[in-house]
């Protein structure tokens, strides 16, 4: 995202089934409509990790940068490649634990054990123990679990006990002892349970058996010396079957002795842990376990030094046919968001890790796939440093880099576009490519041409990229020459909403729906016609389009059909506030046709015949509709329509909320006049139309809140016009508004409140508005 | 109320009468069947800390409301009341409109099986706790909790969604009314000092943290308030 361009504010997605590291899923009142993701793909993840990358953003998580890196840089994920990218969304998004996409109750491993000895005993008649689960309290913690016996474990019981069946039979006394042995492990899963029972006699094969069961069966029950003792014991005996595998567990059980329990020094364990592990690499007869050791040793150095860990896995993720991408790119999102949860509580992030990294780029030694690729990922990654690597690399990627941390008029755009431009379409750099460049690029005709070609070429594509679109729609919009040009583009499809149980709630884009919405007006409008203002669009609408403008707009046919009645309204209040009854008169016939309980206050309003009189009649206009707001919104349009009251949406806050800020947070602030000199005009607006542009927002931020701007007006005028038998009902109007609208503290008046309620008490004790409001608070 | 969720939590400085500890101790997971996520971060509360379990429903493919799954769902519940100095427990679920019937009754079950007046609580989305609420209005009558707790803020990663802060305007549910759910990092809604305050922070509370609060209640954690004219 370009959270600095105030030309343009990308929507941050609501998270499309996102679980944060942090917690749960949040409690929402109204879906949040979402016009372009800026944490990843939006048009599935399939598509994107098979190189159709829509427009890549350097918000995105980065795992999903790592992807785009590889795509754009020529380096294609395979089939197998792709399916691991595809588990790892589905395991640290949706929590997906297995890579079937599937979440099961209980994991097949187990369930394939459980069957496996169920068999073995029913056909012997004997009476199985109940089986035991996985996860275990970690010693020494209340409230703490952790997964002790996992899926590989009961796997390869599992496989184990089938061998043993094949050679010596399902009834053979010595593989129900084997059984027993097993089950007498497992029950060590959840808590101290037992340890098999040592053999003196017997097969052979058994014996080796049991000896391992005795050392696993240590393991779980978290006795480390007694495991470590007996895992080295069997690793010695190069007769034993279990020899390779126990040289394997000690390395495991030294991990585990580090991590479990929670203890003073972990990293004194781990380091001895990864110096067996770095041993076992160099033992020939270990070599048929090298992957299962080069995966704990990543979970070691992860922990231990997760700075040049984060090069090694970004180095196998940069270059073809990594070993294990899937566990890479769930250890880098590991690195990457969360070094501070670990067991070692490492609190060194990624931007510690590129500022090293960065300093070496002063080393004059070239830098690998690797640290390009983590430079590339990297917020922290400025400007120069991009520039610099596109310098020297003339990668795609770091074209793409360096654009996407550019603004236009920088010196270095053209450039950045002439090489762009050499981009083909078929490339999967070319539409992220192509966006950055017409961003850079000036605004003018032939800027807006390109980009309504990208978008003629987005809307063929069979897989349509909606939050591509919206990108595209955007650029279009801010060359467009003229208002109605503009209004064309000014309303956007969502591509996404939260799932509520909610017809209004946009259907899947692409996907026809049948399903009918209610519009602000009342009206049943079919829902995927409904477009709604980007934070651009509104911020345009709110800050840079004169009055006189907005009018026109209300009632241009380039605006769509639903987008008509807020225009209006918006333009009606506004005319109020800065006293435009010529404007406000254009608007009437507009809001009695949404609302017809508009009319009497309009006409009043329109028909009054002294500045003083129009000046009370659209005060009172005003409060009678808890709509009224002289901004329009970006996102959803207020669900109670117009005119009428909402529980918890009435009136304005700010006249001017701010639409810089990610559409969220649009309206908690209000823009300001620093704020407004820093963005950049709409192409059409003559200097004429800034002008007035810019006196107007002026006017208009000095308009407190409305209970405030109300409460104020009211008493001024029943001040001043102590016989108005409409006294009651402007005192009484005003303090409802102050009940029901604006929650901001600073930005209502209590004191102004208070005068109101005794004005009312006072002089107008017997009106409803006395019997309604009993306290001023 | 502190919040302790899905990080490592050190509240052993915390004053036991200034505030009670809210922790995640587990997740279940109802699709056709019901799968337990046990809490997988250390918690230490200070010695007499008042224990709320929090327990967050999800839901997965296939979710099936039968008889069996909520009974299992129950009994998974129930499992965190043998954690050490539980007094109350709390349910988060945002439970869709189509989820309300077999939420309700998971409730019911829920109520029955607790000690008489163990503190049942639950989180609530802000929609519903207005008037008409399916608190209240469902067939089934009223919900039996102690308390539905408002959430005015996103929790994590996820986005604040009001574009105001909130406040308990047009809230005409009674359950809604006696307690708040806040952030560290949003703005807060008008607060009586009857109503008591869950209060989330993204994060682990940290020591200064806890100081602000053995000193101040809750309120030492307050964000200034946004003003007109000010940038963030």
């Amino acid at each position: 995202m370009k959270p600095t361009s105030l030309r343009r504010v990308l929507v941050i997605a609501s998270a499309i089934s996102m679980i944060s590291l942090y917690a749960r899923s949040c409690a929402f009142e109204e879906p949040l409509p979402v016009f372009t993701n800026t944490y990843g793909p939006s048009n599935g993840y399939a598509p994107y990790v098979a190189g159709r990358l829509g427009v890549v953003q350097s918000s995105y998580f980065a795992r999903n940068l790592a992807i785009a890196y590889d795509w754009i840089n020529h380096r294609p994920l395979s089939a197998e490649e792709q399916k691991q990218a595809v588990s790892v969304d589905n395991f640290l998004l949706h929590r997906d634990q297995s890579d079937t996409g599937n979440v099961d109750p209980t994991p097949k491993a187990v369930q394939d054990w459980i069957a496996a000895r169920e068999a073995v005993y029913a056909a012997s008649n004997l009476a199985s123990m109940t089986p035991s689960g996985t996860s275990r309290p970690v010693p020494g913690e209340d409230y703490e679990d952790f997964d002790n016996c996992l899926d590989e474990a009961y796997a390869h019981a599992t496989r184990t006990l089938q061998a043993r069946v094949a050679s010596y039979g399902q009834k053979n006394p010595e593989v129900i002892e084997w059984l027993r042995g097993q089950d007498a492990v497992f029950s060590n899963c959840t808590q101290k349970n037992d340890t098999p029972k040592p053999l003196t006699s017997g097969s052979v094969w058994l014996q080796q058996d049991r000896a391992y069961q005795i050392a696993a069966a240590h393991f779980y029950a978290l006795e480390y010396p007694e495991a470590l003792g007996g895992f080295r014991s069997i690793a010695a005996d190069t007769n034993s079957p279990w020899s390779i595998t126990s040289r394997y567990m000690m390395a495991r059980t030294l991990i585990r002795q580090a991590t479990i329990p929670h203890g003073q020094s972990p990293l004194a364990g781990l380091r001895a842990a990864q110096k067996e592990l770095l041993a076992m690499r160099s033992e020939p007869r270990m070599a048929k376990m090298q992957g299962s050791i080069d995966d704990l040793l990543d979970l070691v150095n992860t922990r231990l030094q997760p700075e040049q860990q984060s090069l090694v896995l970004a180095q196998r993720i940069a270059n073809p046919h990594p070993r294990n991408l899937r566990q890479d790119l769930i250890d880098l999102a590991w690195i990457s968001n969360r070094p501070q949860l670990g067991p070692l509580h490492n609190s060194q992030g990624l931007a510690e890790i590129n500022g090293t990294r960065q300093a070496a780029l002063g080393s004059g030694k070239p830098l690998n796939d690797g640290a390009n690729l983590m430079l590339w990922i990297a917020p922290e990654t400025k400007l120069p440093v991009a520039l610099e690597r596109w310098h020297t690399t003339h990668s795609n990627a770091w074209l793409i880099g360096s654009m996407m941390r550019m603004q236009p008029g920088d010196p270095a755009a053209g450039e950045l576009i002439a090489a762009a431009q050499k981009i083909q379409p078929g490339d999967p750099a070319y539409l992220t490519a192509s966006y950055y460049r017409l961003y850079l690029s000036p605004r003018n005709d032939d800027t807006r041409q390109q980009a309504l070609a990208m978008l003629a070429s987005i809307d063929q594509s069979h897989d349509r990229d909606l939050s591509a679109h919206n990108l595209f729609t955007a650029l279009v919009a801010d060359n467009a020459p003229t208002l109605d040009l503009w209004l064309a583009d000014a309303g956007r499809k969502a591509f996404y909403m939260d799932p509520e149980d909610d017809p209004r709630n946009t259907p899947n884009p692409g996907v026809p729906s049948a399903q009918q919405v209610e519009d602000v007006c009342g009206n049943q409008v079919p829902a995927d016609q409904v477009l709604l203002f980007d934070s651009d669009a509104a911020l345009a609408l709110n800050t840079q389009i004169p009055l006189r403008m907005l009018a026109e707009a209300a009632t241009s046919k380039a605006l769509p059909e639903n987008l008509h009645y807020q225009v209006a309204q918006a333009a009606w209040a506004r005319a109020v506030l800065l006293d435009r009854p010529e404007i406000a008169a254009k608007m009437s016939p507009l809001l009695m046709a949404c609302r017809a309980a508009w009319k009497s206050a309009l006409d009043a309003y329109d028909h009054a015949t002294t500045t003083e009189e129009r000046h009370v009649e659209g005060l009172l206009a005003l409060m009678r509709f808890a709509s009224t707001s002289p901004s329009v919104r970006a996102g959803l349009e207020r669900r109670e329509g117009f005119a009428t009251y909402s529980d918890w949406d009435n009136w304005w806050c700010r006249t001017i909320p701010d639409n810089t800020a990610p559409l969220e947070n649009a309206g908690t602030n209000s823009v300001n006049l620093e704020q407004l000199s820093k963005i950049p005009w709409q192409r059409f607006l003559t200097p004429a139309d800034r002008a007035e542009a810019r006196v107007e927002a002026e006017a208009l931020l000095k308009v407190p809140a409305a209970p405030a701007y109300f409460e104020a007006q009211a008493l001024d005028w029943s001040h001043a016009h102590p016989d108005d038998p409409r006294n009651a009902d402007i005192l009484g109007e005003s303090l409802r508004s102050e009940r029901n609208a604006c929650r901001y503290t600073e930005l209502v008046d209590k004191t102004l409140t208070r005068h109101v309620f005794e004005a009312i008490q006072n002089k107008y004790p017997k009106s409803e508005w006395a019997q309604k409001y009993k306290t001023w608070q | 109320m502190l919040w302790a969720w899905e990080v490592p939590e050190d509240l052993s400085s915390l004053d036991p009468s200034k505030a009670g500890v809210a922790f995640l101790a587990r997740e279940v997971l109802i699709s056709d069947t019901v799968q337990v996520r046990p809490r997988r971060q250390p918690l230490h509360p200070a010695p007499g800390a008042w224990l709320m379990a929090d327990v967050r429903i999800e839901t997965g493919p296939g979710f099936a409301p039968t008889p069996d799954v909520r009974s299992q769902s129950v009994a998974a519940i129930l499992e965190v009341l043998s954690e050490p100095n539980v007094r109350g427990l709390q349910i988060d679920f945002d439970a869709t409109a189509s989820q309300r019937d077999f939420y309700a009754a998971l409730l019911r079950d829920l109520h029955a099986k607790l000690p008489p007046g163990f503190p049942l609580s639950i989180t609530a989305l802000m929609s519903w706790c207005g008037s008409g609420s399916w608190l209240r209005s469902l067939p089934s009558g009223t919900l039996p909790v102690d308390e539905a707790v408002p959430m005015f803020f996103r929790m994590g990663g996820r986005i604040s969604r009001r574009r105001e802060p909130r406040s308990f305007a047009g809230f005409h549910e009674p359950l809604c009314l006696s307690s708040a759910g806040i952030s560290t990092d949003e703005a807060w809604p008008e607060i009586s000092s009857e109503q008591r305050v869950y209060l989330f922070k993204p994060g682990s509370w940290t020591a200064e943290d806890l100081a602000q609060i053995n000193a101040m209640g809750f309120h030492g954690l307050r964000q200034p308030s946004p003003a007109m004219g000010n940038t963030r």
